[in-house]
């Protein structure tokens, strides 16, 4: 139970930032479609409206580097295990000390 | 007369509050910095150098100011990030990691936290954005630095904020993560350490082999993971003591001090204070509670197929905080059975978190580097 809670409460503290912006994301994207932009400062206002995003498709399409990227640092690390393993033997790594 | 005396007091009229915010984030950051002693090499720094640039029409970050210069010759081109990191090889001793080469897939294991943080922020931010902020994870200032700036991120100035906040606070992170994903029996699993020498040869082949095989499958953290190894190759050499305590000391110390005040370039209200920052540090903290169960979960993994149990804290240990998260896991595990010594693993592990922390952010910058 008591594991539980510390879980729901570090999730709250890392959900709430994140569901703030989705909502200033969401009302500001709405208000930037219906707005006319005639004026510099407007211009300015609506550039800064478009670059709050909330596009949920991007987790899923970003996948594809989680997957490549997990596998390289484990292939690299791989890699070096295997060399210093070798190299461990070949330059006659001492016994185990006392 | 009067005007003279107005003329006096004309800035006192540009003084904003979101400028009035920034001076109290770093005295914040000051605070943190002296009083709970959070990363003081850093922290200070940058909350005296966050004070300084929000002063109106301050010379310091004007064209030719000195933060803006410092700024120029050494975060621009990641130049300090990459001197600081000889410093840091310099530190470094290898030794327990190469007794036994396969902790380093723990380090590896843990940078899990980097890429899952990388898709929930590409929902927030543009991808390059979302690239820098995910590198929180690798809890390495430099790293942080080097891959914020190649890939032209708005938002260093919160990232640095967050990498280095997050990493004095492991100590606090780290246990609540550790304990909810782990029993009490998986945590009182001990692990025999055996001290094996290791040769000078392989000390001295070890940094020159990881700098090239690292550059060749990811170029661009070439710069990153060699500068790290030839720190580390100035320590084994055996022949250059004093230039080691020099990369130790000397080096380290002065890089640290450009590197913390010129980070406050972008420290002004009008990069700083957003929802985007919010959001950046909740990101942080996702990346790094990620990263330490991705340790962590790998390690129990690791236990469902291995006769010899793996106490799965030392998976923890496996992101870039060195050497407190290895402290931290060891404290841990005392504390659950005070006859079980886990220090040589987890500094072990520890360790390699800081090669694979520079290998993710070169993948990193292979994937969305121009």
């Amino acid at each position: 139970m008591k594991k539980l809670i510390i879980f729901l409460v570090m999730l709250a503290l890392m959900l709430a930032p994140i569901s703030c912006f989705a909502q200033a994301a969401a009302s500001t994207s709405a208000e930037s479609v219906t707005t006319e932009v005639t004026t510099e400062a407007e211009t300015e206002a609506a550039t800064e409206a478009e670059s709050f995003m909330f596009e949920p498709y991007n987790f899923v399409d970003n996948l594809k580097y989680m997957l490549s990227g997990m596998v390289g640092i484990l292939v690299v690390i791989g890699l070096i295990v295997t060399v210093t393993v070798i190299l461990n033997k070949v330059t006659g790594r001492g016994g185990k000390n006392k | 007369m009067l005007d003279l005396l107005l003329n006096l007091f004309d800035n006192v009229g540009e003084i904003t509050w979101g400028r009035i915010v920034m001076w109290l984030i770093g005295g914040l950051l000051i605070f943190l910095a002296i009083k709970k002693e959070m990363e003081p090499t850093l922290l200070l720094p940058i909350g005296f150098g966050t004070i300084l640039v929000n002063i109106p029409f301050a010379d310091a970050i004007m064209e030719s100011g000195p933060i803006t210069t410092l700024y120029n010759a050494g975060i621009a081109n990641e130049l300090f990030p990459l001197l600081l990191f000889i410093g840091i090889g310099a530190m470094i001793d290898f030794g327990p990691l190469l007794t036994n080469p396969k902790l380093m897939i723990f380090g590896a294991a843990a940078q899990f936290g980097i890429f899952l943080t990388l898709c929930l922020a590409s929902v927030f931010f543009e991808t390059n954005d979302a690239a820098s902020i995910a590198i929180i994870g690798a809890a390495d200032g430099p790293t942080a630095i080097a891959v914020a700036n190649e890939l032209g991120s708005k938002y260093v100035g919160p990232i640095m904020v967050a990498a280095y906040s997050y990493m004095a606070l492991v100590p606090i992170i780290q246990p609540p993560i550790i304990k909810l994903l782990t029993t009490k029996k998986e945590r009182m699993i001990r692990m025999p350490y055996t001290a094996r020498e290791v040769s000078k040869t392989t000390r001295i082949l070890f940094p020159i082999i990881i700098t090239i095989i690292a550059g060749v499958i990811s170029p661009k953290s070439a710069s990153l993971v060699g500068f790290l190894m030839f720190g580390n190759l100035i320590r084994e050499c055996g022949v250059l003591n004093a230039l080691s305590e020099t990369a130790q000391k000397v080096l380290a110390n002065l890089i640290t001090i450009f590197l913390g005040i010129s980070i406050a370039f972008q420290m002004t209200a009008d990069k700083f204070l957003s929802v985007e920052t919010l959001l950046i540090l909740g990101l942080g903290l996702f990346a790094f509670v990620f990263d330490t169960a991705g340790g962590v979960l790998f390690a129990k993994l690791l236990n469902l197929f291995t006769k010899k149990k793996i106490n799965p804290m030392i998976g923890a240990a496996g992101i870039s905080a060195f050497p407190m998260s290895g402290r931290i896991v060891h404290k841990m595990g005392l504390e659950e059975d005070p006859q079980n010594f886990l220090l040589m693993h987890s500094i072990g592990v520890n360790v390699s978190g800081q090669i694979a922390s520079v290998i993710a952010g070169g993948l990193i910058l292979k994937f969305f580097g121009a």
